[in-house]
């Protein structure tokens, strides 16, 4: 048998860049398709809101629908009660707070009792959803609209089931107790249920970092940039899939993701599908792909839409490892939920659900960094082996770097366009320069980070991680 | 890309010294609009600087009162100010278009009301809508009836803000209420029941019983709603009566909700037959509450009920009961 070994390798390292640089356009041409849509529909969403005229009308209308704001807690106590007093504080005609204790070995729920002078209460929940057994409801006598639920943990999906069982009004307000709402948050995010009350079942906002703002009383007061590269890192990231990715897919309504930090959804809708589902990890993602599969199986006319203003600020990781964790975690649910509904693919009655969003979320998003890692491995192989010029290798690394500059660039420059929470030019040239270096290091390890989610998954992982919190303010004041 | 780096450093920059430039402008307009007596300089301000005069003046109308407030309409009504509205108000820009709008509305003269009626034709929908606002406000009788009757062709959103815009207690709001409810059109009498009960006002205007026996589920709905507002037709008690046995159970939510306000004795026990047999939480939840605001009998058989079992509606007459006893105790304090 006349078996080269280098002439093998070379063959099958030719056929595979022949993929990756497929792959590599195709990856490429959807994300600037994505950022372009998002660019001229938030250019038309500026020009459309009438700030002054339209939430004065909200403050004081009967008929806007009340909202129960769903916070499920485990082991906060280091931000709970400036979070809880952030919602309170909520410009919203008519709201309640519901706080889901999800089995905290802290001081969680003590905090909760103290802080607000909390009462055992008799209220009762319905049992729409299965959840693990409730321990206690908790309530405010001076009328404040908050109520805590204590119960045996179950993790976030569980306890945000709970949370919908609970719930008294007709939309449910899923948010992170560890993050800090706007104070006109819940009117923005509510404006699409009064827009098309009849269609629209769920809706995102935007969830941005808090690292490095000055807070007090439960709200960023000064926007500012972490001095932290790691988490300038994370801003632009966050820039670029929300004002971009999330507003071209809601712009075709096939919005596959609405934050866990953040989202309005018709409880009926939830119920509906069966709730949160509490054995994948990427349970946000879950529940807004099967609202979507149910309301098609349906033939409803439904809308599952992004807002790009309402504004919810949240800490991100300020270490590596925990960094890991989190991008871990993310990843195994993106691959759960679209492993999930994998008959939802190319089917025709799920229109561009099944041809265009979940394809993409399974090709660039799930496997993508599987593809891009054997890529970086390949070519390294490859050239140390001698089979590939150097002068190619380099060529096509500087093509994936410069383009992956223009994307994050671009996203730096939607935010000016759009909704310029960056106030000084500082912090623009800041975020350019981290949005060049985030493609020498960072972003071949998250690529590392999220292909061991591939591996994970196949060996049966299913925590979440611990994520540390350094409580609202710390970090700026740390600075 | 060092280009477009540059760019956006330049833009961002520049951005920020027109913003600290509109800044100073603005204060300079606001320390003239508080101070200022001097009628060339604001007619100077128009003639220069007429978007941040727009931005100062919209701002300040929308929370200033009394004196000051006519002080700033006749500033506004120096001819160089009006003709810069006049303009402004077929601005293709939106947001400064719907500025102008805002602002001529509050002028009283002939130009001004034709320019607010002129801009419900403007190309921006966002601009539309605010010209109907004002000219509810604003327009002559038949106009306000005009933009009333088109409330059900419009989406919930624009509806909300429509109702704000509404002066309630006008002889033209009473007229197309009873209009409507008096009508045949469905969708009207809707957007009727739904302005009553937006407006939370009490409406002289008769309200006809027919609509609690209506076919439209809708119809009944919203009629239980905005009950407690209306001028109670004579035989009330036995439109209530019959909200309760309403074979939809969002109708007799709704009635039961009318009882907590109205509360009407003689229908307690239709009240607690209802709190008994409801299988959804909410109508059992308005029956409790009606049964604890009437008090005496009513309130102790619910205490009763309250105790007597673990069941769903056991939970919620304890539920009632403990608000009830928590609002007491607050009131006591």
């Amino acid at each position: 048998m006349n078996f080269n070994f280098s002439v093998e390798i070379l063959r099958f390292s030719n056929e595979f860049e022949r993929v990756v640089l497929v792959y590599f356009f195709a990856l490429n041409f959807t994300y600037f398709f994505l950022m372009l849509i998002g660019f001229f529909e938030l250019l038309k969403y500026g020009a459309e809101l009438d700030e002054r005229e339209d939430f004065g009308a909200l403050n004081s209308s009967e008929l806007v629908p009340p909202v129960s704001v769903l916070a499920p807690a485990y082991n906060e106590a280091a931000t709970v009660i400036e979070s809880v007093k952030a919602m309170l504080a909520l410009s919203y005609p008519e709201f309640e707070v519901v706080v889901i204790n999800d089995g905290s070995k802290d001081e969680t729920l003590d905090l909760l009792i103290q802080e607000f002078n909390l009462y055992r209460s008799s209220r009762p929940a319905n049992q729409d959803l299965p959840t693990k057994p409730i321990r206690g409801v908790y309530r405010s006598p001076g009328g404040l609209p908050l109520v805590v639920i204590d119960k045996e943990n179950g993790g976030k999906a569980d306890a945000l089931n709970a949370g919908i069982c609970s719930a008294r009004y007709p939309l449910v307000c899923a948010v992170d107790s560890d993050s800090l709402l706007e104070e006109t948050a819940l009117k923005r995010v509510v404006l699409p249920f009064l827009r098309d009350p009849e269609q629209v079942l769920a809706v995102g906002g935007i969830v941005r970092i808090a690292n490095g703002c000055s807070t007090s009383g439960g709200r960023v007061t000064e926007v500012a940039l972490s001095s932290s590269w790691l988490v300038r890192f994370q801003v632009v990231e966050y820039l670029r899939a929300f004002l971009g990715g999330r507003v071209a897919f809601s712009t075709f309504n096939c919005l596959l993701v609405i934050s866990g930090a953040f989202g309005l959804f018709r409880k009926s809708a939830v119920i509906a599908v069966g709730g949160y589902n509490t054995s994948t990890v990427g349970e946000d993602m879950e529940l807004i792909v099967r609202i979507h599969r149910w309301a098609r199986q349906q033939k409803k006319e439904y809308r599952v839409v992004f807002q790009p203003d309402p504004i919810c600020w949240t800490e991100v990781p300020e270490s590596l490892r925990v960094l890991k964790r989190q991008r871990n975690r993310w990843q195994r649910g993106t691959i759960e939920t679209v492993w999930e509904h994998k008959s939802i693919l190319f089917r025709p009655v799920f229109g561009l659900l099944g041809w265009i969003a979940l394809p993409y979320f399974a090709i660039f998003e799930g496997i993508g960094p599987v593809i891009e890692l054997i890529g970086y491995v390949l070519t390294a192989v490859g050239v140390s082996l001698g089979l590939f010029q150097p002068r190619i290798a380099l060529l096509f690394f500087i093509c994936a770097v410069v383009n992956g500059i223009v994307l994050s660039v671009s996203a730096v420059i939607l935010e000016e366009l759009s909704t310029k929470r960056y106030p000084k030019v500082a912090h623009m040239v800041w975020l350019v320069i981290a949005s060049i270096f985030e493609n020498f290091g960072y972003r071949q390890l998250t690529t590392l980070w999220r292909a061991q989610a591939l591996w994970d998954i196949l060996k049966g992982k299913k925590c979440w991680g611990v994520m540390e919190r350094k409580g609202f303010g710390q970090a700026a004041a740390a600075q | 890309m060092v280009v477009m780096v540059a760019g956006i450093v330049a833009a961002k920059s520049s951005r920020a010294r027109a913003e600290q430039i509109a800044g100073q402008r603005r204060k300079a307009i606001q320390d003239l609009l508080i101070l200022g007596r001097d009628s060339s300089a604001f007619d100077q301000v128009a003639r220069e600087w007429p978007a941040e005069l727009l931005e100062v003046a919209d701002e300040a109308l929308g929370f200033l009162m009394g004196a000051e407030r006519q002080r700033i309409l006749k500033l506004i009504e120096i001819p160089a100010c009006r003709s810069m509205l006049l303009r402004a108000v077929k601005s293709d820009e939106p947001r400064e278009a719907t500025r102008a709008v805002r602002i001529l509305s509050e002028c009283e003269t002939e130009d001004c009301r034709a320019a607010v009626v002129g801009a419900m034709d403007h190309p921006s929908t966002v601009v539309r809508a605010a010209a109907s606002k004002a000219a509810l406000k604003t327009g002559d009788a038949n106009l306000k009836l005009r933009i009333l009757a088109t409330i059900p062709k419009v989406p919930l959103w624009e509806r909300v803000v429509m109702f704000h815009s509404v002066y309630f207690d006008t002889e033209v709001v009473q007229r197309f209420i009873e209009d409507a409810l008096a009508g045949s059109d469905d969708e009207l009498k809707i957007a009727a029941l739904d302005l009553v009960h937006a407006g939370r006002r009490f409406v002289s205007a008769p309200v006809p019983p027919k609509l609690a026996a209506s076919v439209n589920v809708e119809v009944r709905i919203k009629f239980f709603k905005a009950l407690p507002y209306c001028r109670l037709p004579e035989d009330s008690l036995a439109l209530l009566g019959a909200g309760l046995q309403d074979p939809d159970w969002r109708v007799r939510a709704m009635a039961a909700k009318a009882c907590t306000q109205l509360r009407p004795a003689p229908l307690a026990p239709n009240l607690l037959a209802l709190f008994r047999n409801a299988t959804q939480p909410a109508e059992i939840r308005h029956a409790a509450q009606a049964l604890a605001a009437m008090g005496g009998e009513s309130q102790l058989q619910l205490e009763r009920l309250a105790g007597a079992g673990h069941g769903i509606t056991s939970q919620i007459a304890a539920e009632v009961v403990e608000q009830r006893i928590i609002a007491l105790m607050g009131a006591r304090k």
